[in-house]
């Protein structure tokens, strides 16, 4: 491997490198940290933002934002513990774990439609959601806190693997194996990046951009629905209405550190998962050095971000002068 | 690595120069964080103020309402958060206002925002109510209620939280600062009994931080435990979303498996505690072991409790509680007008002398929600008693606590040094709380 390809490699997987370096300094600074304790909670905390990030993620590929996917996530908690709790209906459980879904694929088709068929500017479109949705959660939690015991409804955000790896991180590692896949492989992947990237180039090879756009809208509403059934269970049921609030944040954080770039078409799904894997592990070590909450909380992932965005847009830009043979290495 | 020449007029360049400006640049922001992480860690404590500032020069409503003939039409502003305390306060006053009082009532509920909270006041002034209660959801952004209220010469009363402006007829408060305070009592007690002396690390999950839930039960808390220089805390958290700080909390307790106490600022704390524990794998005689404290009973609690995890809890007044006194409160300015309607700073409550027209006796289902408070040594109005408060709290020194406006804390019983103990699991959130649930 030539120079130059080494350098494309680190430049195409920054995130990891950061991930690397990450995980070294709290592990000298917290030797703890470098335990599998420590790496299957980094790995939990990942997977709850992870499928929001990968939605999210999708959007943005396809030239979207959808900044509802959060409040999507939380009323699909509270939908979840409203059938169990208040609804007085007895619904058999696969019934009630499959509402969130329902929901979901609704609001995805609704949003996706106003946003696909009619042009209408996601941004705005995606805020009055985040708007509405965020009513419904209050108005089925009726400003209640749940307590959903029974195991099934809990398995998927609270079970290990044998005592290992959290089930809602093996489930969120596997979609993310398939959206790579998906957004490698087939032409659908090729379809919504060339939406996101060139609309009307893609319109003339006859992609239907609204169709693309109907299409991420919908599977990112699902996956954010997935991450409501995870948070039903992350504390053996025990939900408030205003869960999932600020996720939005924490997927934006993990997709810009990942390298997305923000006007469409361009972004890599391991990539994706490195980004989340960074913020947890942000997040876990900064607690686990007893930061002080302003800089744990705030300055740290805030700084580290703004950097990385920072770095990684003259990387960018230096890569594709090295491509485009403006540069030789 | 070598370069060749842009090909186009006006193409960006980069060069390794240009490369270690961003270094250069990461590297003085790294420092800058660096050094403010210092200062921070550096810096003396903020000196705490020892009493209100006094002489604050105020006017009063004119009563203009007379109960004989007049049905009150009060507004009532909540914070709509979409919480429990929050939920009760608002059945707590539909229950009072409407159906024990027989009063009309505007309510606003702004869903957590400060703007909306003040529109709905001002659309309800608009349609000519007669008296506001209100529970402000910031002291500064909503002190335009209490202009609003001055303007319109309408009485204004509080509950929960306080706001810069003296036109609040009077304030009733919680107890969150005797929350931690025994809180942090109860767990030095345990360590004692325990390890023989108070001594280990004590994690302490906290709410939003700068809320004046937050601050109060914080300054209670460690007002205690800074007598004991060999307790250490391990502090962590800044929201009231249980989901949001569990990974927080998780991380903290693995770190610090030492930990002998954990102090829980709300409710489903106890849970992510538990939970976080669990996961690491710690043994079940080992949680059971550490004393977990509590400034909220949700249900959650009780199975702690009931698990044998949860080791104290003190709970907050709601709706019931605060909200009635707000009503009774309006009823006696209409009554008697101000100041004669509120307790002078620093002397004792007494519903006998201040609020008289209590409906003890009111029932919702069966239930009388405020025999609970039913008791003569209940509540202190004024400065005497909660002065404590100013020294700790960044807002406190306003114009409420100034030398007009009565604030009245709410115990959530009458609680001694014998009998802080007591497992309160009568109180109004399991009956009243769980009421409302279902």
């Amino acid at each position: 491997m030539n120079k130059e390809k080494i350098i494309l490699f680190c430049i195409d997987n920054l995130v990891w490198l950061l991930v690397i370096a990450t995980f070294i300094i709290f592990s000298l600074l917290c030797p703890i940290y470098a335990t599998l304790s420590s790496i299957y909670a980094i790995l939990q905390i990942a997977a709850f933002v992870g499928p929001i990030a990968l939605g999210l993620m999708l959007c943005v590929l396809a030239g979207d934002f959808d900044l509802s996917l959060a409040q999507i996530a939380g009323l699909g908690a509270v939908l979840v513990c409203w059938f169990v709790e208040l609804s007085g209906l007895n619904l058999p459980y696969y019934v009630v774990l499959s509402m969130p879904f329902i929901a979901a694929l609704l609001i995805g088709l609704f949003q996706g439609t106003l946003i696909g068929r009619f042009g209408l500017n996601p941004f705005l479109i995606t805020l009055a959601g985040w708007i509405i949705w965020r009513s419904l959660k209050l108005y089925f939690s009726g400003g209640h806190y749940f307590s959903v015991t029974r195991p099934e409804y809990i398995f998927l955000g609270h079970a290990r693997i044998y005592g290992t790896i959290h089930v809602s991180a093996a489930i969120f590692l596997a979609i993310t194996i398939l959206m790579w896949f998906i957004l490698t492989h087939t032409k659908i992947g090729t379809w919504i990046c060339a939406v996101g990237s060139a609309p009307d180039t893609a319109k003339r090879l006859g992609v239907n951009p609204g169709k693309i756009k109907l299409l991420v809208h919908t599977v990112a509403a699902l996956l954010a629905a997935l991450t409501g059934i995870f948070y039903v269970g992350q504390l053996r049921g025990f939900v408030q209405p205003n869960v999932a609030d600020w996720d939005i944040f924490k997927a934006f954080i993990a997709i810009a550190v990942a390298g997305v770039d923000i006007r469409g078409g361009r972004g890599r799904v391991p990539n994706v998962l490195g980004g989340v894997v960074f913020y947890a592990m942000i997040l876990h070590g900064a607690q686990m050095l007893n930061i002080p909450w302003p800089f744990s909380e705030y300055i740290l992932p805030g700084g580290l971000t703004l950097l990385a965005v920072a770095l990684l847009h003259r990387l960018d830009i230096f890569r594709d002068m090295i491509i485009a043979r403006k540069i030789r290495i | 690595m070598s370069e060749e020449k842009p090909t186009e007029k006006g193409e960006e360049k980069v060069t390794r120069r240009g490369f270690l400006k961003y270094v250069v640049a990461a590297a003085v922001i790294a420092g800058a964080a660096g050094a403010g992480i210092g200062y921070y860690l550096s810096r003396p404590a903020a000196p705490a103020t020892t009493a209100p500032p006094s002489g604050y020069l105020k006017r009063w409503p004119t009563p203009k309402l007379n109960l004989q003939k007049d049905i009150p039409y009060v507004c009532t502003a909540f914070i709509g958060l979409a919480n429990p305390w929050d939920e009760l306060n608002r059945i707590g006053a539909e229950w009072y206002c409407k159906d024990v009082l027989g009063w009309d009532m505007e309510i606003v509920w702004p869903e957590a925002d400060t703007k909306r909270e003040n529109d709905g006041v001002e659309t309800a002034i608009a349609k000519g109510v007669d008296g506001i209660v209100a529970c402000p959801l910031d002291s500064l952004a909503n002190a335009k209620i209490g202009e609003m209220a001055m303007n319109a010469d309408i009485p204004l009363v509080e509950f929960g939280i306080d706001m810069y402006h003296h036109w609040p007829l009077a304030m009733y408060q919680r107890d969150d600062y005797d929350s931690g305070k025994f809180c942090a009592l109860f767990a030095v007690d345990e360590l004692t009994r325990m390890y023989g002396k108070p001594e280990g690390k004590i994690l302490h999950c906290h709410g939003y931080r700068g809320s004046m839930s937050d601050v109060l039960r914080t300054s209670g808390f460690h007002d205690v435990i800074t007598k004991y220089p060999d307790i250490s805390l391990v502090e962590v958290g800044n929201s009231w979303v249980a989901t949001a700080e569990y990974p927080k909390i998780k991380a903290a307790m693995a770190a610090n498996p030492d930990l002998r106490a954990a102090y829980e600022e709300m409710g489903g704390f106890h849970e992510c505690v538990v939970t976080a524990a669990r996961e690491l794998g710690w043994e079940e005689e080992k949680i059971k072991d550490l004393i977990c404290v509590n400034c909220d009973l949700f249900p959650v609690n009780i199975i702690g409790y009931e698990e044998g995890t949860q080791d104290y809890c003190h709970m907050m007044p709601t709706g019931p509680d605060m909200l009635t006194e707000c009503f009774e409160q309006l009823r006696e300015f209409w009554k008697k007008g101000a100041p004669d309607c509120i307790p002078p700073i620093g002397e004792k409550f007494t519903f006998e002398k201040y609020l008289p027209e209590m409906q003890w006796d009111a029932e919702v289902d069966g239930f009388k929600p405020l025999q609970f408070l039913r008791d003569p040594e209940w509540g202190i109005a004024g400065t005497k008693t909660t002065n404590h408060q100013y020294g700790y709290c960044p807002i406190k020194p306003a114009p409420c606590g100034g030398t007009a406006t009565s604030w009245v804390v709410i115990p959530d019983r009458i609680i001694t040094k014998e009998d802080y103990k007591e497992l309160c699991i009568y109180w109004n959130w399991p009956i009243w709380g769980l009421q409302a649930w279902k």
